[in-house]
């Protein structure tokens, strides 16, 4: 017989045989999936917040704030240096001017709704050109502020994860009623998480004088962040820095990335370790019940080779069962789950995003570890002296 | 116990399959281990803090600050003993990665050694930080790590304290403190002279982060906030008083739901472990039906025989367990690799009893049906071939 | 001559399949003096292996009386039941039985573990019995490291490290070798008339039934009338 069909028909004889051993056969399916599920959970965390940070990713956006700040929380930009920069090359035009909004950041308290606890939120002014800067912006409930008024609206994650920001309620910031008038959606970027209101509302209150935070501009074509930075640091009046937005959170979102996925990365590999562990149990097990089976194949004339691959693709299917109901499970109860965390100084809203990627990624390990703990039992079951296992133990 | 030998003896028929199943166990128990330290850490769990010592904190933002009088309006209350103010200064230490393990705040000297009566500096130390206004101090585990030594120049680029020079600030390091407090962050810490640090900032002069205040014996805490707060509910910056723990708490929870995160991990975990540890016991009681027999046979009651078996599950899973905790015992130290923050996450004794427990029920769970099925074997029918 | 250690009086036994009681012993009557070596013989499924379990307090009989050295063993708790196994009756079994992990020292001890002994009683005892049986130079052997003969050596010293009076064999020779089966029937004779042992042995080789003092016939769960001893060279149909 040749290799292929030997290996085809002990594989199968052992497949059929499962149904046998259910038990010792669900260790290795849930052990495995544990360890799968666990691990994109992890991941889809880590994805999920990284993108929202990055934004929708718009290349040709940048954000310009006080030379020296790391973050929209620290620095200003006086209204007279942001009109001298709306002047610069590299400012997409539009027929109402310069597509460039000034915007104020602070960050303001507001319960979440899952623990009750003051968390730190981001409170932005929008200026007019906000909106056509960031086009993606769209109202899905209620309606948009009013400038000039003590209105504001809500972003979408933040509307869900934080409590007393429903439509028609009253926000008390800093001595004044601010009153939600709207919810937005920007599609799953940093924003979703913020409330925005008038810059110049946001101004007065908080003491910020005729100062900005931070610029927006949306860029002319790709040559614009060259020109643009040329132009800035060319101006000896101006003291600022440009990056890209997408930049520019990225660089937020780091730590508590790497937190989350080195976390993942750690359990995963305990869990892993662990995982092998329960394999080569139940592989080793399994092959001393099949002993006197495996010698009688071995007297029949099949070599060992194929004794080998069989255990082995025993494991490794197995193995895949688990890791596909668990990349299904995970799929099923956690993508799109909402979750909000602490981001560079304020609360970042996001979804757990289980891509198709990372289930394969799990599908991956699930094969892998299949195959390693599959493998020392394989080897041992063809090394088993025949008239010794004939013998029956 | 004369029965050790038999239970070991039992253990030693397959010795692979109690290696891997004491192996899984190990793992498991090491995830748990090092998990339960970051679950406490993340609901506050871990946190001892002064019952007598309370913050006071901008109400509405954490960018707000709080005029510098407020320390003195706050002292002259009757019932308060100490109060001191504090400043976060932040900045950058070398670089992000490292600035991330320790924090960096201006404060007043005297009241500061005031307020902190866990802390131990030598009076000299104290002295040259009294007199160096770029004096500084820092704690013993951040001067260790960073080979910090007295009479060091200590550069910080600021990221919120600009100063009439730009960015740079240098100071002196002319003391390195300990700290009472075990396993806290309370030596994470490096402390500079309020008085330099506001004459030398561009902005925000004469504001403070906090107050932070001690009470005395007739001094009760509810009653003192609610009054802090209501004096200053009509000035500039309204305020929000609670006791430390609360306010260690508040800043954790921001993190969110992470406690239940860590806790559905490690139920998973558990659950599957259960699950193959359930069946390698069955399995091992199955295979030694007939051995069973003949010990009842001897005369051996069938109440030993239920004791022998669940002693089996028992010593296998403590064990692993006790193995594993000590792993990660002697690896939490190092878990700032993978938390920045996480510098003094230790494994408590009551984490380590917990562990020990969970181990019990485990090994209960698993060892009673085959236990049981053991005790009522029939020997005339286990006997048969 | 001897009294009377064994009375079974009117026993029967039957197991249940489901609805259907399987009757596999009918109102036995038996008779076992002190000092005796009764071998029970008869085809497969005559009841003689249940017959055995009930003498050595293994099983319990559906209705009627085993009595032994007085006392009713049908009456007895499991517990108590126990306790009587480990003083009053040593077992000898077709596949030896032995703790493949023990050595032969500590698998003849094990009887010993349930009484109040220290551990160097035990050891002497237990290397007492193996001298008895003749394998005291093998006492830290494995039970994979002796040969079949030699294992069942082992387990009669087992058998008898708690002094006994009774010693139920379940077709010991089964698994042997002539010249083996033959060291172990000597043996279980010169247990017999130097120690005293009431012996009890289920087999159906007629040449190992020659070695006890008389043989019993069961067949259909019925021991057959008569008690007979065997003339030399008689054949047993099966």
């Amino acid at each position: 017989m040749s290799l292929q069909s030997q290996i085809y028909s002990i594989s199968l004889m052992n497949i059929q045989n499962i149904s046998a051993r259910v038990g010792s056969s669900m260790v290795i399916v849930v052990g495995i999936g544990g360890v799968v599920a666990v691990l994109v959970a992890l991941l889809a965390m880590a994805h999920g917040f990284e993108d929202t940070m990055q934004g929708t990713g718009h290349e040709d956006r940048v954000i310009i704030l006080q030379a020296g700040s790391n973050s929209e929380i620290n620095g200003a930009i006086s209204f007279e240096h942001a009109n001298i920069i709306s002047n610069k090359d590299g400012i997409r035009q539009r027929a109402s001017g310069p597509l460039m909004a000034g915007e104020s950041y602070v960050s303001v308290n507001v319960s979440k709704r899952v623990n009750n606890s003051p968390a730190s939120v981001a409170f932005r002014g929008v200026s007019e050109k906000s909106f056509k800067v960031r086009p993606e912006v769209e109202i899905v409930a209620g309606r948009n502020i009013e400038f000039g008024k003590f209105e504001v609206i809500v972003g979408v994650g933040a509307s869900d994860q934080l409590s007393g920001l429903e439509i028609g309620s009253t926000l008390s910031l800093r001595k004044a009623e601010w009153q939600v008038v709207g919810v937005f959606d920007t599609g799953g970027s940093i924003y979703d998480s913020e409330i925005w209101t008038d810059v110049l509302m946001l101004n007065s209150v908080f003491g910020r004088g005729s100062t900005f935070s931070s610029l927006a501009i949306s860029l002319s074509s790709s040559e614009g962040f060259d020109q643009l930075e040329a132009a800035l640091t060319s101006d000896p009046r101006l003291n600022t820095k440009i990056q890209r937005e997408s930049d520019f959170y990225g660089a937020q979102s780091r730590t508590t990335n790497r937190m989350i996925v080195g976390v993942g990365t750690v359990v995963g590999a305990i869990m892993g370790v662990g995982a092998i562990f329960s394999v080569l149990n139940t592989m080793y097990s399994a092959v001393s019940v099949r002993s006197v089976e495996i010698a009688t194949l071995r007297a029949l004339g099949f070599s060992r080779f194929p004794i080998v691959i069989s255990v082995i693709v025993e494991s490794m299917l197995l193995a895949l069962i688990g890791g596909c109901l668990a990349g299904g499970l995970v799929f099923l109860f956690f993508n799109g789950f909402t979750a909000s965390t602490i981001g560079a100084n304020t609360q970042v809203s996001f979804e757990f995003m289980v891509t198709a990627e990372l289930i394969a990624t799990g599908i991956v390990i699930a094969l892998v570890l299949g195959a390693v703990g599959g493998m020392f039992p394989a080897v041992s079951a063809a090394r088993m002296e025949i008239t010794v296992a004939l013998r029956g133990d | 116990m004369k029965y050790f030998g038999l239970i070991v003896c039992s253990l030693k028929r397959k010795p692979l399959r109690s290696f891997f199943t004491a192996a899984s166990l190990f793992t498991a128990f090491l995830l748990f281990g090092l998990l339960e330290p970051v679950v406490q850490a993340f609901t506050g769990g871990g946190v001892v803090a002064g019952e007598n010592r309370l913050w006071v904190s901008p109400r509405h933002s954490i960018s707000d600050m709080l005029p510098v009088r407020y320390q003195q309006q706050v002292q002259q209350l009757e019932g308060v003993d100490i109060a001191a103010h504090l400043t976060w200064f932040g900045g950058i230490y070398i670089d992000p990665a490292a600035s991330n393990t320790f924090t960096r705040w201006a404060v007043t000297a005297k009241e500061f050694v005031l307020i902190n009566p866990q802390i131990s500096l030598p009076k000299q130390q104290l002295q040259a930080f009294i007199g160096t206004r770029t004096g500084a101090i820092v704690g013993r585990s951040v001067a260790d790590r960073y080979n910090m030594k007295i009479g060091d120049k200590i550069p910080i680029t600021a990221d919120i304290w600009h100063n009439k020079d730009g960015s740079h600030w240098e100071f002196d390091l002319v003391g390195i403190y300990d700290s009472a407090k075990e396993g806290q962050s309370d030596s994470a810490r490096f402390y500079v002279n309020y008085d330099f640090f506001d004459e030398y900032r561009v902005v925000g002069k004469g504001f403070v982060s906090n107050i932070v205040f001690t009470i005395d014996e007739l001094g009760d805490s509810s009653t003192l906030a609610a009054n802090i707060d209501s004096m200053f509910r009509n000035s500039s910056m309204e305020t929000r008083t609670t006791t430390e723990q609360e306010y260690i708490l508040s800043q954790v929870k921001q993190l969110g739901n992470i406690g239940l995160i860590v806790r559905s991990i490690m139920a998973a975990v558990f659950f599957t472990l259960l699950l193959l540890t359930a069946n390698t016991m069955s399995q091992a009681v199955r295979e030694r039906t007939a051995e069973l027999a003949v010990l009842k046979t001897l005369g051996f009651h069938n109440s030993s025989i239920l004791l022998i078996v669940l002693a089996e599950s028992f010593v296998l899973a403590l064990i692993a367990a006790m193995l594993g905790l000590v792993l990660a015992a002697l690896l939490l130290p190092f878990a700032h690799y993978v938390i920045p923050q996480a510098t003094s996450l230790r494994l408590g004794p009551e984490s380590f009893l917990l562990g020990l427990s969970v181990a019990c029920i485990l090994a209960l769970l698993v060892g009673l049906a085959p236990a049981i099925r053991a005790m009522r074997l029939n020997i005339a029918d286990a006997l048969q071939r | 001559m001897s009294d009377v250690l064994i009375k079974v009086s009117d026993v029967s036994k039957e197991y249940r399949r489901g609805k259907i009681p399987v009757p596999v012993l009918k109102n036995i009557n038996l008779s076992v003096a002190q000092g005796d070596f009764l071998a029970l013989m008869g085809p497969s499924g005559s009841g003689k292996t249940t017959l055995l379990n009930l003498l050595g307090g293994l099983d319990q009989p559906t209705s009627g009386n085993v009595e032994i050295a007085g006392q009713c063993i049908n009456k007895l708790s499991s517990s108590t039941l126990a306790t009587w196994r480990s003083k009053s009756v040593g077992f000898i079994f077709q596949f030896y039985n032995l703790l493949p992990i023990l050595t032969a020292q500590k698998n003849v001890e094990l009887p010993l573990l349930l009484t109040r002994l220290s551990g160097a009683q035990r050891k002497y005892r237990a290397n007492t019995a193996l001298e008895i049986v003749g394998l005291a130079e093998r006492a830290s052997h494995r039970p994979s490291e002796l040969s079949g003969g030699q294992q069942q050596r082992v387990a009669i010293a087992r058998a008898l490290v708690s002094d006994p009076a009774l010693l139920v064999c379940d077709e010991p020779t089964g698994d042997l070798d002539r010249e083996s089966a033959n060291t172990i029937l000597s043996l279980l004779q010169l247990l017999n008339r130097d120690y005293g042992k009431t012996i009890i042995m289920v087999t159906h080789d007629p040449k190992a039934a020659k070695y006890a003092k008389r043989s019993l016939y069961m067949d259909k769960g019925c021991l057959l009338a008569g008690s007979q001893i065997l003339a030399a060279g008689d054949e047993v149909t099966s």
